[in-house]
């Protein structure tokens, strides 16, 4: 999965009209709530099978930390 | 050859033992609980590494900022700050070194509560590692470590006290690129003896043994030095600034540091780290931008390595850069050792394997003589008191007879009792028993003083209704106590216990409400149904109610009869609760149903 697909995935999850990179912090996208992170391990699980859980993304700031928790659990 | 002539020459960093290519230095704690190095002079070719090595016998210069670079910072993720001493700087820090796939060094418990230095490439060992621990932290192996790491290739992380991180320059001998070094800012460091005997207290007074125990808990607030337990029987404990012993034996008395902290080489600037990161206590003297009792924290950037590895971290974090002496106005620890306050130390360290914890403690801590400045103080807390008096009875002359006629002169001048607001009925029967243990405020109007909102409180005959700490309820509430029925408010121990308006308590048995619940507005809780009957199998026209330390019950929720509601418990708007809550759990909905577990908040 290449970053830009999953900024593309994230922006249609969280259905935003901002722009979002790798750097954007989660704070700062309107949308953003404690249900989309639910949404987005769900997604991660649906979409790319890659089996996240809660406490791993739970002290995520930046897009970035979600991408990254794709990534890791994706090589284990 | 290492010679300690006098305690206070010895930091105890373990650095010698590391070093000696014999292996002829061990580590031997003395009555206290210090460790001090012990030669086997058998073995000892008297090389004098351990002398070179030594930050105290010789220490080494460096070409860091006399002026470092100084921010105050809060890590963006509440989650980290929760689970941090100050602002989740430590977490910051190692978190970007991990992501380099390096490795991170600190202290970390040990299974005893003895605490370590540790170092792995595991993120999930920053659960241990973060939170600071106030003891003296074995370094034994560990110097050792970091130095094959970085042979290695490794990029290093390593945290620790001012004179561990003196030690571990020295040990390295040069400097490595790939090496971070990151101290703490440290007032002193405590006998280990001590703080075992302080947990040996804490399970026997608390009857369970501990497994977990977090310093600067935030669930009370940073400001509060909370230190948290968490039982093996599931219960939790809280020691706070005000009550806990061996906080105030650490900082008002000094009392069971190392004593080498007494006279530390490790002090002012330049700093031997690449950053120093500690509590920025006194930010809100200058800026209120951070001013939420979550912790903030310090960093100070000594070098130009510092200095490349903070701009990394920086996104993660709230910043702001700051003066250099803001921050050490309030951490004068920075500049000066701590002081033996004490002229009892040696008489407690003679002591402390005779007598209990509590004991020993009431002997030794300082007695809190009063001086002219308390009295002074004292004499405007009593004036301020009764300018409260007045401000919530507005003057009115059934409040200020219920006042007086249901406290009692006695109790107020302790400044205990009932305080009624103005248009505040009280009904209390005969027989209907009335406890005030604290300072009991009904009908309290904040922002409109002259509103009508009416305040009533009802105990019928052979009721009883008992406050035993401090606490407010606002206008329009309506408490009613019913005949042979028992209400108890906790009101505030460690926190805060306030009801907003509109509080609705309806007591046919039993209502329990411990220490520290928040309430918020129209909220009810009733035990009873009022003599209403159902022919339902296992109907009760009441069920006794119990809520937990620190729960927060939000507005307009309802609590029914049979509710149990757990410690740190949430209550979310407009639902209905009439069966248990999980501690630390939160519920929303009609009937409540469960929204999150293992919630942490802070009142």
């Amino acid at each position: 999965m290449t970053k830009e697909a999953f900024l593309e995935d994230l922006i249609t999850m969280l259905d935003t009209k901002q722009n979002i990179d790798l750097e954007t912090d989660l704070l700062d996208i309107e949308e953003w709530s404690s249900l989309s992170a639910m949404t987005f391990l769900e997604m991660a699980e649906e979409k790319y099978g890659v089996k996240i859980e809660p406490f791993e993304i739970a002290e995520a700031v930046l897009v970035e930390d979600l991408f990254d928790a794709i990534q890791r659990n994706n090589k284990a | 050859m290492i010679n300690i002539q006098k305690k206070e020459n010895c930091c105890g960093c373990n650095a010698c033992g590391d070093v000696c290519p014999k292996g002829a230095i061990t580590f031997v704690n003395d009555q206290e609980g210090f460790w001090y190095p012990q030669i086997n002079q058998e073995l000892c070719i008297d090389c004098k590494l351990c002398e070179t090595v030594c930050p105290v016998v010789s220490p080494r210069d460096n070409d860091h900022y006399e002026k470092p670079k100084c921010y105050a910072a809060v890590h963006k993720s509440i989650d980290v700050v929760f689970s941090s001493t100050s602002g989740g700087l430590f977490t910051a820090l190692a978190e970007a070194m991990y992501r380099r796939n390096g490795y991170v060094g600190g202290a970390i418990h040990n299974d005893d509560f003895s605490v370590s230095h540790f170092i792995s490439n595991d993120k999930e060992d920053l659960k241990r590692l973060r939170r600071s621990k106030d003891l003296q932290s074995n370094a034994e192996g560990f110097y050792k470590k970091v130095k094959q790491l970085l042979e290695e290739g490794k990029s290093v992380l390593v945290c620790g006290v001012p004179c561990q991180i003196s030690a571990i320059r020295s040990f390295l001998g040069r400097d490595y690129d790939r090496l971070i070094l990151v101290e703490v800012i440290c007032l002193g460091v405590n006998s280990p003896k001590v703080w075992r005997k302080y947990l040996d207290y804490i399970e026997e007074k608390y009857g369970s043994k501990i497994i977990s125990t977090e310093n600067k808990s935030k669930e009370y607030g940073w400001r509060n030095l909370t230190q948290k337990f968490v039982f093996e029987d599931g219960n939790e404990a809280f020691d706070t600034r005000d009550t806990s012993l061996f906080t105030n034996g650490f900082i008002s008395t000094h009392l069971y540091c190392r004593p080498s902290c007494y006279e530390c080489k490790f002090k002012g600037f330049p700093r031997n780290a690449d950053i120093t990161i500690g509590d920025y206590w006194s930010l809100n003297e200058h800026d209120q931008s951070f001013n939420n009792d979550m912790g903030i924290s310090v960093v100070l950037v000594n070098s130009p390595k510092g200095e490349a590895y903070f701009e990394e971290v920086k996104k993660r974090l709230t910043y702001k850069e700051t003066p250099l002496e803001w921050a050490v106005s309030g951490n004068p620890t920075l500049n000066e050792s701590i002081t033996r306050i004490s002229d009892k130390r040696d008489e407690f360290f003679k002591n402390l394997d005779k007598y209990p914890f509590d004991t020993l403690m009431e002997r030794y801590l300082l007695p809190k003589s009063k001086t002219f400045k308390d009295h002074l103080r004292i004499a405007v807390r009593r004036l301020k008191f009764c300018k409260y008096i007045v401000n919530v009875t507005r003057l009115s002359p059934r409040a200020l007879y219920q006042t007086f006629r249901y406290s009692g002169i006695r109790l107020l001048i302790e400044q205990k009792g009932i305080i009624c607001g103005k248009n505040t009925i009280l009904r209390v029967a005969k027989s209907g028993r009335m406890q005030f243990d604290g300072l009991f405020v009904l009908g309290k109007k904040g922002l409109f003083p002259n509103a009508a909102g009416e305040s009533l409180l009802f105990v019928g005959n052979n009721a009883s209704f008992k406050v035993l700490g401090d606490m407010t309820v606002d206008c329009d509430c309506d408490i009613e106590v019913f005949d042979n029925a028992e209400l108890i408010f906790h009101g505030a121990k460690y926190g805060v216990c306030n009801a907003n308006k509109g509080l609705t308590v309806i007591c046919g048995e039993k209502i329990e409400v411990l220490p520290d619940v928040g309430i918020g507005r129209n909220v009810t809780i009733r035990d009873t149904n009022g003599n209403h009957y159902m022919n339902t199998l296992g109907y009760r026209t009441t069920r006794p109610i119990r809520i937990g330390e620190k729960a927060w019950l939000c507005e307009a929720c309802t609590i029914m009869p049979g509710a149990k509601i757990g410690r740190s418990a949430i209550v979310g708007a407009h639902s209905v609760v009439s069966a248990a809550v999980a501690d630390h759990t939160l519920v929303a909905g009609s009937p409540a149903a469960v929204v999150e577990k293992n919630v942490i908040w802070k009142c």
